[in-house]
């Protein structure tokens, strides 16, 4: 990076610091996250895992708290604020007009935006490990296992978290710069990005709510719960290795990753759950990293051509 | 080498045509004057010199490098006519993040420099969003200067100054060139502008009316102007209408007449004849024919050719 790109970056960074916009979004994040912690702690870790073995709480809460991640801190929580984060970058300086000034400056428009992509990638993924950390402590408030545990069952698990949260962060980088290079406009690039979390949440409820409906019309292309569920997988068990059966159960119920076992096999668990298979994960990652890579590229030539 | 070198430079926007082919000459070191209605294709000409926006057909050249280019973008600095900042930033913060995008060495102290020499320095820690038409006039003026740049593009810089920070943006300017400095620089207060300025061009619907020494385009407009004031207006002005010597009269809002002769000596000579045989006291007689009567006689010019 150049020394302009990071001069960029630190304003990008100093913009997406705005205390009014951080104290909104954790009202929001924390009052869903107390539900969620609720139904999780009691219902994925077994009667809240008080009686379990200390080993046995650490991979329970490790599932938990990985489906919890998958799908509020690092997913659907994560994906809203991006959308506020991405349009108060470079939408909101185009449309208020101060990037007229910037840009008659010697600074090249490849820098802007290698700055800006940079500075969102980096907040979002800070702000995705803290939802993380917190939807952890809440985790842990509302089961009973003990703090042993949150050494296997969430301490373990934090560079696969690290890795994930800067891969979201970046994909919502990718598709906000797009977005603000043709829009110029915060509103329109926040609905655009609102776009994602919106497919999120809805082809995860068809998927379990009408499964036959769900297969038989091919949502899980666009299913992003999905395609984020296993990326979330591969870079999780490209960091940390294979993920328990326990653990795989419990991300499946909202990411559709795995193949849950049904009828009399519910009871005894395999070693490893088979995957749904609709797509190959590294399908799935490659399409993600695609899309960003493809959004990047058109913002940097769109921003090359733009007048202002 | 011309400072700024154009050829045919046009910008339509669909179907409008926003500037059309204009060749445009200033010489590097020269105060430049850039004058024309609203609306006229002074912004766009100004903001495709900068490199902000693209033409649709046509060149334009920074000191030989083509505009919007890096090398080109290195020797300009602009201040737009609206200029917007970060509200929440102060006006040193502001001047110190623009110098490190320009590349000042020393930002900091670069800021201080222009803070103090445009009497910001005890606004300085104040956020902008609390600065005055003014200052923020006068900050955007600052940020162009940061870098020092060969080329400064001014969009109405002293608009919404008083006339004491009006004077001292003037005085500024023409230090610069003294230096060396090339600055082109429009503004709509014509009777001010033509004070300090060594060129002009005039704008009109997007091409170019006249350009030139002031002195020569001033001269090249064949009409002179006069300021009349009568005992009656108002009947000196229809006696005046559609006389041989006259080409145009205009009744003031302070009374008195504009009148526009096409041959200033015989006016001259038949005025008073006139006044006798009407009856009529002169109160007084003032010559114009500056850039403001220049500018509004070529647009007037061209609103009757319309018609």
């Amino acid at each position: 990076m150049t020394r302009k790109s990071i001069t960029i970056l630190g304003k990008t960074l100093g913009d997406l610091s705005d205390p009014r916009v951080l104290a909104a979004y954790a009202v929001v994040y924390i009052g869903v996250l107390g539900f969620l912690a609720l139904a999780f702690g009691q219902n994925i870790i077994p009667d809240g895992g008080g009686d379990l073995p200390v080993a046995e709480q650490g991979v329970y809460m490790f599932g938990a708290f990985l489906a919890l991640s998958h799908l509020w801190a690092l997913g659907i929580g994560l994906l809203l604020f991006g959308a506020v984060a991405g349009a108060n970058t470079l939408a909101r300086e185009a449309e208020r007009g101060t990037l007229r000034i910037v840009l008659s400056k010697q600074v090249r428009r490849w820098e802007v935006l290698l700055g800006t992509f940079v500075g969102i990638t980096l907040f979002v993924g800070l702000v995705g490990v803290a939802n993380a950390l917190v939807g952890a402590v809440a985790l842990f408030w509302f089961s009973d296992v003990s703090a042993a545990a949150l050494e296997v069952g969430v301490f373990d698990a934090l560079s696969g978290t690290v890795a994930y949260a800067l891969f979201v962060g970046g994909f919502v980088a990718s598709l906000s710069l797009a977005l603000s290079v043709f829009t110029k406009n915060r509103l329109q690039t926040a609905l655009g990005l609102l776009v994602v979390p919106a497919l999120y949440f809805a082809l995860s409820v068809a998927r379990l709510f009408g499964p036959e409906f769900y297969e038989d019309n091919a949502l899980y292309l666009a299913d992003m719960s999905y395609h984020f569920g296993n990326a979330f997988v591969v870079i999780h068990e490209a960091i940390g290795g294979d993920l328990p059966v326990e653990a795989q159960q419990a991300l499946s119920i909202f990411s559709g990753v795995y193949d849950l076992p049904s009828g009399e096999n519910q009871e005894a668990l395999p070693e490893s759950l088979e995957l749904a298979g609709h797509v190959d994960p590294m399908v799935s990652v490659s399409v993600l990293v695609g899309v960003a890579a493809v959004s990047f590229l058109v913002a940097l030539v769109g921003f090359q051509r733009t007048d202002l | 080498m011309a400072m700024i070198d154009t050829t045919d430079l046009t910008k339509r926007y669909g179907d409008v045509t926003a500037v059309d082919g204009i060749d445009l000459t200033v010489e590097a070191g020269s105060l430049h004057g850039f004058v024309g209605h609203n609306g006229a294709g002074k912004s766009t000409t100004m903001q495709m010199l900068v490199g902000l926006v693209s033409p649709t057909e046509g060149e334009a050249y920074i000191d030989g490098e083509p505009a919007g280019s890096a090398a080109a973008t290195e020797k300009i600095g602009y201040a737009p006519q609206e200029p917007e900042f970060y509200e929440s930033m102060s006006g040193r913060a502001y001047l110190v993040y623009m110098g490190k995008l320009a590349g000042v060495s020393t930002p900091g102290e670069r800021a201080e420099e222009l803070l103090s020499w445009l009497d910001l320095a005890d606004a300085a820690d104040q956020a902008i969003g609390g600065y005055s038409g003014g200052m923020r006039r006068k900050l955007g003026m600052a940020q162009a200067m940061l870098e020092s740049p060969e080329l400064l593009v001014l969009d109405e810089p002293t608009a919404t100054l008083d006339p004491e920070g009006r004077a001292s943006i003037i005085d500024a300017l023409q230090g610069l060139t003294d230096d060396g400095t090339t600055v082109f620089v429009s503004s709509h207060v014509l009777a001010e502008l033509e004070q300090f300025i060594d060129t002009v061009t005039i704008l009109q619907g997007g091409s170019i009316a006249a350009s030139g020494p002031i002195d020569e385009v001033l001269s090249d407009v064949a009409a002179e102007t006069y300021v009349v004031d009568a005992s009656d207006n108002r009947q000196l002005g229809e006696l005046l209408e559609g006389h041989s010597t006259v080409e145009q009269v205009r009744h003031r809002d302070d009374g008195r007449l504009t009148v526009v002769a096409t041959d200033p000596q015989a006016f001259t000579v038949a005025l008073p004849e006139l006044l006798y045989e009407a009856d009529l006291g002169l109160r007084s007689l003032q010559q114009e024919g500056g850039l403001e009567e220049t500018f509004l006689d070529i647009v007037n010019g061209a609103g009757e050719d319309d018609a």
